[in-house]
Order: structure tokens, then C-alpha cells, then sequence
């Protein structure tokens, strides 16, 4: 695993857009198959296609751009996949399970359907954790600096974004993409720098997609020069793949 | 991502050994059966080709091998042009085509052994890509690439062709088109005019004596503001929409606006400003208003985010 000084040496040697991924967006291919919560609608799927559409335009150009997580991202995939995965198992389950009511109805009034396989039996889930660990295993992982998580815990202490309510996760990750923009912009790095983050609580402006007005200075001062989206198909927008 | 409804083509295909056909959406499905039975037209539905990847519905007809295509052909121009009439109004969304190449277990595997050529045509195999592609992709599946020379769109550009289905056998479809060199991504129009070159340059010659089939479709690249909002959502932009003055606002439509606004609020949708400008700019909203909307619109939503940010600090429950 690289130390933020090694990808920034390289990524200076070599430019190419840089796309900082938060854990949520990559949990997300998988957790999109649930409920919004206690009897709201279904989530979303949109997150699905530009994952792919990210890792092949990957595939056919390497040099198109560079994915960049903490190694805690890749921590916390692995402690939560397992409970997103129980989720959307239980997910399709239900899924079947609403369908079969309109069947036994129909079996009771005689009217034909047409046949339905269960989703329940199929491997979506599996192939859409398969998907996500694509997009985690592109990633080239940052180790952890001691001066990031201090500063991660000084954001705890002193209730700043992304910690303001006490949990330091974020505050690290944020810390690590700072870093590494600012060392890329210090070695001359003109290409865009993204971070994309899902997490409405702690980076939005509330229910708009663009960074809360607290963390707006920091990834917009010169040496850094972030950009923040609140989807990775808002960010592959931004950068025309 | 959905195939446009009721505005999709109609067309009868004849590609392939199996026989014209005629590929529908849900929505189109009853009105095209129904005028091919009143012309004593007869056909059948492929049960199986009900296409689930990025397609929640999509129909195949099979005319049998005599069938007079033209007749057909009138039959659904007539029934394409009875749905634009009658049809729901439809926002503007921009579209994509999509390619999927079905047929039996055999067909499908003799394709697949003809697909592992170095070449075909101006096509060249990139196995170095299709080597990088596998590593993304659950292990059963079959990945397939090929690059060229579009002389249409003067560029380069790469087709990923994967397998899907019980076993990977039954069908392939193109899952991406990438341009293999440059940031200019592709354009819709470019990106159809690649798939049009390859399905015609690459996959016809290569199915003509195969029981196969190619199908290809536009699907819509968003979602619609229609398919984002909620319900009650949905239900107050149109009941603002149906009596605003849409030259010169109004107090009381100023009000139903807060009120849709509000809604989305509560249901925690994030609209995007493009999305909501189409919508209003297909409603024949002045540009003026259209604007003034929009503004209030992400006012409003931030107004509502310090308010609730405030309540939160200041009033824990």
C-alpha cells in the first residue's frame, strides 16, 4: 500500500485525473437494493451504471484517470459488505414476496399471469458485490499518515465538518485527499482532482449536491483546487467519461 | 434507465435466419398485437425475451417467414403514429442505442467461436483490454472487445461485448462504448453511429447463417424528473404547472410552488438544476420565469436545510 508522497510522485510523473471515493459510494452498487426506510420507496439504481462505465472506460484506457481511497475505505467496505449483502438478499426476498400476492389473487379469481421467476434465486447480488469490489480493487489505496488523523481528531475535538457530530472516519479520509491534492498542485499536478461523496449528513449542503458551505474553503483554496460531486455520475460528468 | 415508452421505433427486423420480427415496449405491446390481429396478421411472442438489464420490459414478436413485411410495416407506422397522438405528453429526454444479440444455446456458442478471431474486417480483437475488462467482472462472464476506425465519427473507438444470461450463454450485448484514445468523450450520436458500424460491419456478417437475432433500441441515458419525484411530488409540480401563468407568475403560483418544493424536501430528492430546467422549459415556462423558478426553487431547498440544521442544534428531540 503506497504512501501518499509515493502516488503523488507518480501521479506528477504521469498526470491524469484524480477520483477520491468515499466507502459509501462503493457500498452503494450493492445497498441500492433496499428500501429508502420503514415504508418509503425503493432506493435507487442509478449509482450501478456509471460504476461500469467508470471501470470500462478503465479497461480500455488506463491512463483516462486514477481512482484514489484511504485504506480505511477499504476497512470499512470489508466490515460492512457482509450486513449490505443480508440486506439486499432479504431485499429481492420481499421483492417475491409482494409478487406473490397479486398471483395468489389471481389463482383465486382465474385470471392468467404470465410466469415470473423469482429475483430472490438470482445471482444479482452477487454480481452487483462483484461489481463493487471491481471499483474497490481499481482503487490504489492510501496508507495512513500520523499528521492526517491527528488532524482528523483535532476536527473531533473541535466539532468541525466532516466530524461534527463526534465520528472520525470522515474526518480521516477528508484529511488524506487534502494531503494528497495539496502535494500534487505543490510538484505543478494541472489535471482535476474529485472527490466524490454520497454522504449528505456530513459533506452536503444539506440536500444540494455541492459541498456544505463549512468545507467549501478548504478544497477550494488554490492549493488544494478540489472538486466535490455528490455522485460518481455527476463526477464522470465533470470529467466527460 | 427505461426505453422511451410509447415513442420508441417501430420496425420489422429481418436480420438473421429466424425470421422477421418486431421489437416492442410494454407500453406498445397491447396497441401493436392488437392492430396485427385485425389485419389477420399472424405472429408470436417470444416469452423469453423479456430483456432485464437496463430494460424493464421489452417485447419480441415473431411473423412468421412468409409474412408480407411491408404490410407489417404499414400496420405499425399506423400504430406509431396512433400513440403519438393519443400517447401521455412525454418530457424530452436525450437516448442511447443499445444492442443485445440473442439466440439458442447453439447459435450463441458458435458466435462466440467466431467472435475469437484476431479480426474481423476492420475490427481488430483487443485482447489487452478484454484481459483488464475480466478483472471487473464476475468470473463466468464472457467479455469480448474490439476497436476500429469509425469513419463516421473519425476516431477510434473500442466495443465491449459481454455474455448474460442462465450459464452466459444465451445472450451478448454491447456494454460499453469507449474511445480509445483523447478525453472528447463520445457524443450520443457518436456513440450510435459505433454501435450502428459495428452491429453492421462486425455482427451481421458474422450471424447471417445463424439463428440470431440483434436487437437494437434507443434507451433513455437519465431518469426523468418524472421518474425522480415522489408521488406527492409529482403530484403538486403538476397541479402548479397545469394552472400557472406561465409568462408572468402569479402570488397563488408562486405558493404552489413552495408547497411542491416543500414536498421534496420532506421526500430528501436531490434534483439536479438541468433537470428541472428541461422540465419547465418542456412546459413552455418563459425563460424568465423559468429562471426566477429555479432560483426559488435551490433558495427555498437551502432556506429548509439551515432550518433544519438550526431545529436540530437548538431543539433535540
Amino acid at each position: 500500500m503506497p504512501r501518499i508522497a509515493e502516488v503523488a510522485g507518480w501521479l506528477t510523473a504521469a498526470p491524469k485525473p484524480v477520483i477520491c471515493l468515499d466507502t459509501c459510494d462503493i457500498l452503494e452498487i450493492v445497498e441500492c437494493l433496499d428500501w429508502e426506510g420503514q415504508g418509503r420507496a425503493t432506493r435507487g439504481v442509478t449509482c450501478i451504471e456509471p460504476a461500469q462505465r467508470l471501470l470500462d472506460t478503465l479497461a480500455v484506457n488506463p491512463d483516462r484517470a486514477q481512482i484514489i481511497i484511504t485504506d480505511l475505505v477499504a476497512v470499512e467496505w470489508n466490515q460492512n459488505i457482509a450486513g449490505i449483502r443480508a440486506k439486499a438478499a432479504a431485499f429481492l426476498t420481499k421483492v417475491d414476496e409482494i409478487f406473490g400476492q397479486p398471483y395468489q389473487a389471481a389463482g383465486f379469481a382465474g385470471t392468467v399471469l404470465p410466469a415470473r421467476v423469482p429475483v430472490s434465486g438470482s445471482s444479482l447480488v452477487a454480481d452487483l458485490e462483484a461489481l463493487s469490489l471491481a471499483l474497490l480493487n481499481q482503487a490504489t489505496r492510501l496508507n495512513h499518515y500520523t499528521a492526517q488523523i491527528n488532524l482528523a481528531l483535532q476536527r473531533v475535538m473541535n466539532k468541525r465538518r466532516p466530524s461534527h457530530d463526534g465520528h472520525i472516519k470522515d474526518s480521516i479520509n477528508f484529511e488524506h485527499y487534502l494531503e494528497l491534492a495539496r502535494r500534487l498542485r505543490a510538484g505543478g499536478f494541472a489535471e482535476e482532482i474529485v472527490f466524490v461523496s454520497k454522504n449528505k449528513k456530513d459533506y452536503w449542503d444539506g440536500n444540494l449536491s455541492h459541498i456544505h458551505p463549512d468545507l467549501l474553503p478548504e478544497i477550494t483554496d488554490a492549493a488544494v483546487g478540489i472538486e466535490f460531486f455528490g455522485s460518481l455520475d455527476a463526477a464522470l460528468g465533470f470529467l466527460h467519461i | 434507465m427505461q426505453t422511451s415508452a410509447t415513442d420508441a421505433p417501430l420496425s420489422v427486423s429481418t436480420d438473421g435466419t429466424a425470421g422477421p420480427y418486431v421489437v416492442v415496449t410494454a407500453a406498445q405491446f397491447r396497441p401493436v398485437t392488437e392492430a396485427l390481429r385485425a389485419e389477420g396478421i399472424s405472429f408470436r411472442v417470444d416469452e423469453d425475451a423479456v430483456l432485464l438489464n437496463r430494460m424493464p420490459a421489452l417485447a419480441v414478436i415473431n411473423l412468421g417467414s412468409g409474412v408480407d413485411v411491408g404490410q407489417v410495416q404499414r400496420v405499425l407506422d399506423r400504430v406509431a403514429a396512433d400513440l403519438q397522438t393519443t400517447g401521455k405528453h412525454r418530457h424530452r429526454s436525450p437516448t442511447r442505442q443499445e444492442l443485445v444479440v440473442r439466440g439458442d444455446v447453439a447459435a450463441i456458442q458458435e458466435l462466440r467461436r467466431r467472435l475469437e478471431v484476431a479480426s474481423v474486417k476492420e475490427w481488430t480483437r483487443r485482447t489487452d483490454i478484454e484481459a483488464r475488462s475480466r478483472k471487473t467482472v464476475p468470473q463466468r462472464t464472457s467479455v469480448y472487445c474490439f476497436s476500429k476506425q469509425v469513419p463516421a465519427i473519425g476516431r477510434q473507438a473500442a466495443v465491449l461485448l459481454r455474455g448474460r444470461g442462465p450459464g452466459d450463454g444465451e445472450e451478448l450485448y454491447v456494454s460499453s462504448v469507449v474511445p480509445l484514445a483523447g478525453r472528447e468523450p463520445l457524443s450520443l450520436e457518436q456513440h450510435d453511429e459505433v454501435v450502428s458500424d459495428f452491429r453492421n460491419t462486425l455482427l451481421k456478417p458474422l450471424v447471417r447463417d445463424l439463428s440470431i437475432r440483434i436487437l437494437y433500441y434507443d434507451v433513455n441515458t437519465k431518469l426523468s424528473l418524472e421518474e425522480i419525484l415522489s408521488p406527492e411530488a409529482l403530484a403538486r409540480l403538476r397541479a402548479f404547472s397545469m394552472v400557472a401563468n406561465k409568462g408572468n407568475l402569479h402570488s397563488l403560483d408562486m405558493r404552489r410552488w413552495a408547497e411542491f418544493i416543500g414536498q421534496t424536501h420532506l421526500d430528501d430528492t436531490v434534483i439536479g438544476r438541468e433537470l428541472l430546467a428541461a422540465w419547465l422549459d418542456d412546459e413552455d415556462f418563459s425563460q424568465d420565469q423559468h429562471n426566477r423558478l429555479i432560483d426559488e426553487f435551490e433558495s427555498g431547498r437551502q432556506l429548509l436545510n439551515v432550518y433544519d440544521e438550526e431545529r436540530r442544534e437548538k431543539c433535540p428531540e
